[in-house]
């Protein structure tokens, strides 16, 4: 009961829209390593956090496109697996399924949020400055306590008897399906960001990065980031200059070009 | 009355550093259909409205109003903007014949690129960069996972909300501009490209497990297919997935659809015992 309201803590704070909370607990990494402290296991929670996240690679905040909603998936998703008897590949479905309903507390937040504008606007031909800033504050915490506090609370709550029982009714051959589906979909959250950076031009990479880890089997990400940093810089300093000074005017090439050369070794280091 | 109108306070670096924190904490606090950011823009200009014009509530009224037009763009990047407008605004209040339109149309007319370009780099290409690194460390129940990825996003926000707007303040529109059309950002997005796909393609062999189980008996023997394929080219299976979902997604095919699709061809192959 305890941890399930503390769960529900979390379905409000992580939604509650400000940058502390879309770091500290919306991505499902972050959810799961809270949900895991909740319920004393903050290793698995850790574990089955990054598996769910592994989908969600390609979820880009802009709303609309999203087949499944980030915020109730690794906060519930974490939160009933970790209290059952569920693997990780169980974990990353039922996370996904969830998330599938919980787009439609976005499409809520941001219906009911609506209203609060034009109560803005009164304080605007009033000229109060500080009503203002509480109206953009205060009111939508209700609203995320409604479509995201308490949804999570009965997820956290009932949730786990309720799949438990579903994932016992299935047959053998159907929890290998489901299993399967779970190490299959990651795929989605990949080839989503594929769609996104992968221009055609630069595919090389992505071919050449394929081929490294599936013949060696190095799967270190951060040696990874560091060589694909060192490619990148490569490449870009190998263009020819009249590319890069389409547009610019001619005075401003120089100052430009050593903040270039900045920015590029700030990156060096990620 | 004249007298009074005339007589203004500039901005102190304080004043501006406050800003930058309203902003950064506020900009989504009350997102919404109806006007998106406006209301954290509004949040933010209003205090320094206040500040401006001491003795004439009437032009604190018509700033907040101006600022209470629709606005979205991307929160940190696009926070340039809100630099540019806060000069102008001091500007304005200084006396300078600055008109309220212009502000308004320079707000509109940057936000969009603006958000192109931010959610390209902090969406598109930090932040999958980061959390590549970060779900490495954290699928193996690593601590640094969760903490490194905190560490990094908190600080590239507020970093960059930072610069953007101190920038945007110091700079002007024309700098901006100038920037925008020259090559740097030509340049830092195909950097972060190619390592973004670099990565990805080390991704596909570690986080998509999916391999072949089936093991066919031809001619009284017994083959296995995963041996077979990875004799040839090991993690086709999870490849083959990747590069089809991502065709299937340029081809204008929804996102729920794809998915469905995976769900179904899993649970069948795998209730088959093909693939597992």
């Amino acid at each position: 009961m305890i941890e399930a309201l503390m769960v529900a803590v979390l379905g409000w704070l992580q939604a509650s829209s400000m940058p502390l909370a879309w770091w500290l607990i919306r991505e499902p990494i972050m959810a799961g390593f809270w949900v895991g402290l909740i319920y004393g296991k903050p290793v698995e929670g850790i574990i089955i956090g990054a598996a769910i996240n592994v989908a969600f690679l390609g979820w880009n905040s802009t709303g609309g496109a999203n087949p499944s909603d980030l915020y109730s998936a690794g906060l519930l998703g974490t939160a009933i697996a970790i209290q059952g008897n569920i693997t990780t590949e169980q974990a990353v479905v039922i996370a996904i399924s969830l998330g599938v309903i919980g787009n439609y507390a976005w499409i809520l937040f941001m219906s009911i949020n609506s209203f609060i504008p034009s109560l803005q606007d009164k304080c605007a031909e009033q000229g109060n400055v500080r009503k203002l800033v509480f109206l953009q504050i205060v009111p939508s915490q209700f609203v995320v306590i409604l479509v995201r506090g308490v949804p999570a609370f009965l997820a956290a709550y009932f949730g786990p008897p309720i799949i438990e029982s579903l994932l016992a009714t299935i047959p053998v051959w159907g929890v290998a399906g489901f299993n399967a589906v779970g190490k299959v979909l990651p795929a989605l959250g990949i080839a989503m960001l594929l769609k996104y950076m992968g221009r055609k031009d630069l595919l090389v990479f992505f071919g050449a990065g394929f081929a490294i880890s599936a013949f060696t089997g190095m799967n270190n990400l951060l040696f990874a980031a560091i060589l694909g940093a060192a490619m990148g810089y490569v490449y870009v300093a190998l263009q020819p200059k009249e590319a890069v000074a389409v547009g610019m005017v001619q005075g401003t090439q120089a100052p430009v070009k050593s903040k270039e050369a900045s920015l590029y070794e700030g990156e060096d280091e990620i | 009355m004249e007298d009074t109108k005339n007589k203004t306070v500039g901005l102190t670096k304080m004043d501006l550093e406050l800003a930058i924190l309203r902003w950064w904490f506020l900009s989504h606090m009350a997102y919404n259909y109806q006007r998106m950011q406006a209301g954290g823009f509004a949040a933010m200009m209003g205090p320094l409205l206040k500040k401006l014009y001491p003795n004439n509530p009437a032009e604190v009224i018509a700033g907040m109003k101006r600022h209470m037009m629709f606005f979205n763009t991307e929160p940190r990047w696009g926070a340039v903007i809100h630099g540019i407008v806060i000069a102008l605004e001091e500007q304005k209040a200084k006396g300078k014949d600055i008109d309220e339109m212009a502000i308004v149309d320079l707000k509109s007319s940057l936000m969009g690129p603006l958000a192109g370009i931010g959610d390209t780099i902090s969406g598109g290409l930090y932040k999958p960069c980061v959390l590549g690194i970060c779900l490495g460390w954290a699928a193996t129940g690593n601590i640094m996972g969760p903490l490194v990825f905190v560490i990094c996003m908190v600080g590239y926000d507020l970093l960059v909300t930072h610069f953007a707007i101190r920038k945007g303040y110091t700079l002007g529109t024309s700098a901006i501009t100038s920037i925008l059309e020259g090559g740097m950002f030509k340049k830092l997005t195909t950097f972060c490209s190619i390592m973004g796909l670099f990565v990805l393609g080390i991704m596909v062999c570690k986080f998509i497990t999916i391999d072949f189980t089936w093991v066919p008996v031809l001619a009284g023997k017994e083959i296995a297919v995963k041996e077979l394929v990875d004799k040839i080219v090991p993690k086709t299976l999870p490849l083959m997935v990747t590069l089809i979902s991502w065709w299937a997604l340029m081809r204008g095919i929804k996102v729920i659809y794809v998915l469905f699709a995976l769900f179904v061809f899993a649970l069948l192959g795998g209730a088959l015992g093909l693939i597992g």
